[in-house]
């Protein structure tokens, strides 16, 4: 930051914790660069943000075991189970879906991924973005949150084959 | 639920032959036919139209002739070549043509009156249909249209919809190994190629291999019409072997196949027909080699 | 004079014509456009002349200059570009080679280089120039060798293109600019079914055509009767024949085949250069 710019600070409070925190910066442009989506998060699956493939808009709604092809990704809190729904645009995509699907989640602040399976475009993505993947099937979103919570979901170690689209994605 | 791509490099091969037989054959699939240019596996099943959905494939630029100032920058950045004059009523427009159009919006940025869109443009149709085997998804194309990859991608989309209780889906491919066939057989369990055996027909399995082997994709062969030339025949199965792929069958040439399509019968149908009795033999082995992958 | 052989169905004959009529024609040029699976070389068997590689441009982005905006990415109409962690990564082989995300980045970040996707080749035949061109196996756009692979063509010659099968962009760039199109087909269900297509194509590209019957056997109308419902030329018809087949099947030339083979194109060479109006057209 420079002289003159101009930084404010946003702090939600909850029962005395910090439960989220961003900032909004006006000024040259190296510093609006920075994105605002940190947030406080835990390993072993506490008080995470976490991405999952859905079909549905809601939480009981089945997960989609197709990353770049689903229809939505519920953004669930882990522990509050509250959660937004982003409509995966990347589903009507001629090429590159795994990647633009993997785009979104990133730009939702997610720190987790729980799907069916990641193609290597998508993989690549996540990997950068040092997002672990989740594998989940045949089971409600929530269920999978709560499986998540408790630790027994397997993580995805590697790429799948490219499923369903061009080979880039 | 599997899936089980049948492709061939060259066209003609009897990819469309040995789909349909399988259908008839077997009793819990759901069938795509991904050759979206020139599908013809709802020829040979007895199939009817239950549901035909528009499919949009690409985006093409629109200039609206009202903000246009005709300054051109929009030419100047296509690369290809889509945009160009036109001459209505004496009057001068820029205007796009379609079918060299990408939708790439380079023309939508850098219009200084923002008078370019781009807009979805209807490519093709997409057909969810019932076969007395089964279900069966597929689409057309638009003629010269873009976007084929997608469009195949949206076929086996709508198959796996369609998918009830059945453990296998058969997809009808198309020749070649471009977008269309990379799309047609990514994430697919296995695939079966065809070949005839002529020169052209080896060279070009060779290269649907490769790029089977590229996706890391399980093959299998099968040689059509190969009393055509045995010594071909004969090389092409050592190419296979050497490869380590796994011959299904060999299939003699048999006019019953052209008589039993023009008659409206399945080929499985004509106990006398040589090729039906080899495919029928395909059909068990496949079904084995599904079993013991369960195990 | 440019000569299209497109057929919408696969393996119906478009190289079995293409090459034996560049095998009778004088002052020709062949150009195998089906650039995923070429075979005329197989038959021409040309002494090859030369090679060069056929390249696409794709983006790269200058790290020192990147503002991580993400403008590039929100540009890109086939998601071929992400932003992860400040840094963009680029996924080439979905890249169109556009240019938006070169005319979008604020900061002027981002410019080309080439990658190789394919190559063309050229060989002579004696007096006859091939050409073909191969695209990368794992590469899904044809569309950029087709493009390079044309501007081969010299239009004082003739030249015959022998097209990719189906009715894709990857034919619509073949047969663009012909002179004159031949569909091939045969007399089956598929091959009717497919020639509907071939036909929608070149009449909406507005290029003369006419039909050859390939494999052809008595009584089989369909085709026949097709064409002289919608006022289609019919250059002539093939019969289906084992050893035909088989010549084929060897990688051999019909034409030069025996005296009947070889009249026979000829007289095809001679019957499109009077459809054309093309006096030029003469054979060897």
């Amino acid at each position: 930051m420079e002289n003159g710019d101009l930084l404010k600070v946003y702090i939600k409070v909850d029962k005395e914790r910090i439960v989220d925190i961003k900032f909004q910066v006006a000024g040259c442009p190296k510093t609006m660069k920075r994105k605002s989506n940190k947030k406080p998060s835990k390993e072993g699956g506490k008080l995470m943000k976490v991405g999952v493939s859905s079909n549905g808009r809601y939480l009981d709604s089945m997960l989609d075991p197709r990353m770049g092809r689903c229809d939505y990704f519920l953004i669930v809190d882990s522990e509050s189970k509250e959660f937004q729904v982003v409509d995966n645009s990347a589903a009507n995509a001629s090429g590159g879906a795994g990647i633009k699907a993997a785009q979104t989640l990133l730009d939702s602040g997610v720190e987790a991924v729980i799907t069916g399976n990641v193609g290597p475009n998508a993989w690549e993505i996540l990997q950068a973005a040092g997002i672990k993947v989740y594998k989940s099937v045949s089971t409600t979103v929530e269920s999978a949150i709560k499986a998540f919570n408790e630790g027994t979901l397997e993580v995805i170690e590697a790429a799948g084959p490219a499923h369903g689209g061009l080979r880039m994605g | 639920m599997k899936q089980l791509a049948v492709i061939s490099g060259k066209g003609g091969t009897g990819k469309t032959t040995v789909v349909s037989c399988f259908a008839y054959l077997a009793d819990n699939t759901v069938m795509a036919d991904c050759d979206v240019d020139a599908p013809n596996l709802h020829l040979a099943l007895d199939s009817e139209v239950k549901q035909e959905k528009e499919f949009s494939g690409a985006k093409v630029a629109f200039v609206d002739k009202e903000k246009c100032n005709l300054c051109g920058k929009c030419k100047e950045v296509c690369r290809f070549q889509a945009i160009g004059d036109l001459i209505i009523n004496n009057l001068r427009y820029l205007g796009v043509t379609n079918l060299k159009c990408e939708g790439c919006g380079a023309c939508v940025y850098i219009c200084p009156t923002q008078a370019i869109e781009l807009m979805e443009e209807v490519t093709g149709k997409t057909f969810n249909s019932h076969t007395p085997q089964g279900k069966f998804s597929h689409a057309l194309l638009d003629i010269g249209a873009e976007g084929s990859g997608k469009l195949v991608t949206e076929v086996r989309k709508n198959a796996l919809a369609l998918k009830d209780e059945e453990e296998l889906m058969i997809i009808d491919g198309s020749p070649g190994i471009g977008c269309s066939v990379i799309a047609s057989i990514t994430g697919c369990n296995g695939v079966l190629a065809i070949c005839e055996p002529t020169q052209s027909g080896l060279h070009d399995l060779e290269r649907v291999i490769e790029l089977a082997q590229h996706f890391s994709i399980p093959v299998f062969l099968a040689v059509n019409k190969y009393d055509l030339n045995e010594e071909i025949t004969k090389q092409i199965e050592s190419f296979a072997v050497k490869n380590d792929i796994r011959i299904l069958g060999r299939i003699p040439f048999d006019p019953l196949v052209v008589k039993a399509l023009q008659n409206g019968k399945p080929l499985v149908s004509y106990d006398d027909s040589p090729a039906a009795m080899i495919i029928k033999d395909m059909w068990r082995k496949i079904k084995m080699i599904m079993k013991e992958e369960e195990k | 004079m440019i000569i299209s052989v497109l057929s919408g169905k696969g393996g119906t004959g478009k190289t079995l014509i293409s090459v034996n009529l560049a095998a009778v024609l004088d002052n020709v040029q062949y150009l195998d456009c089906d650039v995923e699976e070429p075979n005329g070389f197989i038959f021409l068997k040309p002494q090859l002349r030369g090679k060069e590689a056929v390249k696409v441009k794709n983006p790269i982005v200058d790290i020192e200059k990147c503002l991580a905006c993400g403008q590039c990415v929100k540009a890109c109409q086939f998601n071929s570009l992400a932003l992860v962690k400040e840094k963009v990564i680029i996924f080439s082989k979905l890249c169109h080679s556009c240019g938006a995300c070169l005319l979008v980045c604020p900061a002027q970040a981002i410019t080309e280089i080439d990658r190789e996707i394919g190559f063309v080749e050229e060989g002579t035949m004696g007096d006859l120039a091939c050409y073909q061109g191969k695209l990368q196996v794992g590469e899904p756009m044809a569309i950029p060798i087709i493009k390079q692979l044309k501007t081969k063509i010299n239009g004082q010659r003739n030249v015959i293109l022998d097209c990719p099968p189906g009715s894709s962009c990857s034919v619509v760039n073949s047969i663009e600019g012909s002179d004159y199109c031949i569909l091939v087909t045969e007399p089956t269900p598929f091959g009717f079914h497919d020639l509907q297509i071939a036909v929608s194509l070149v009449r909406k590209m507005g290029i003369p055509f006419g039909v050859i019957i390939n494999k052809n056997q008595l009584g089989s109308n369909i085709i026949l009767n097709y064409c002289q419902k919608e006022e289609i030329q019919i250059l002539g018809a093939i019969p289906f024949s084992k050893e035909i087949a088989r010549i084929y099947s060897e990688g051999k030339l019909l034409a030069n085949h025996g005296h009947y083979w070889n009249r026979y194109f000829r007289d095809l060479a001679h019957q499109v250069g009077e459809v054309i109006g093309h006096e030029t057209v003469s054979c060897n």
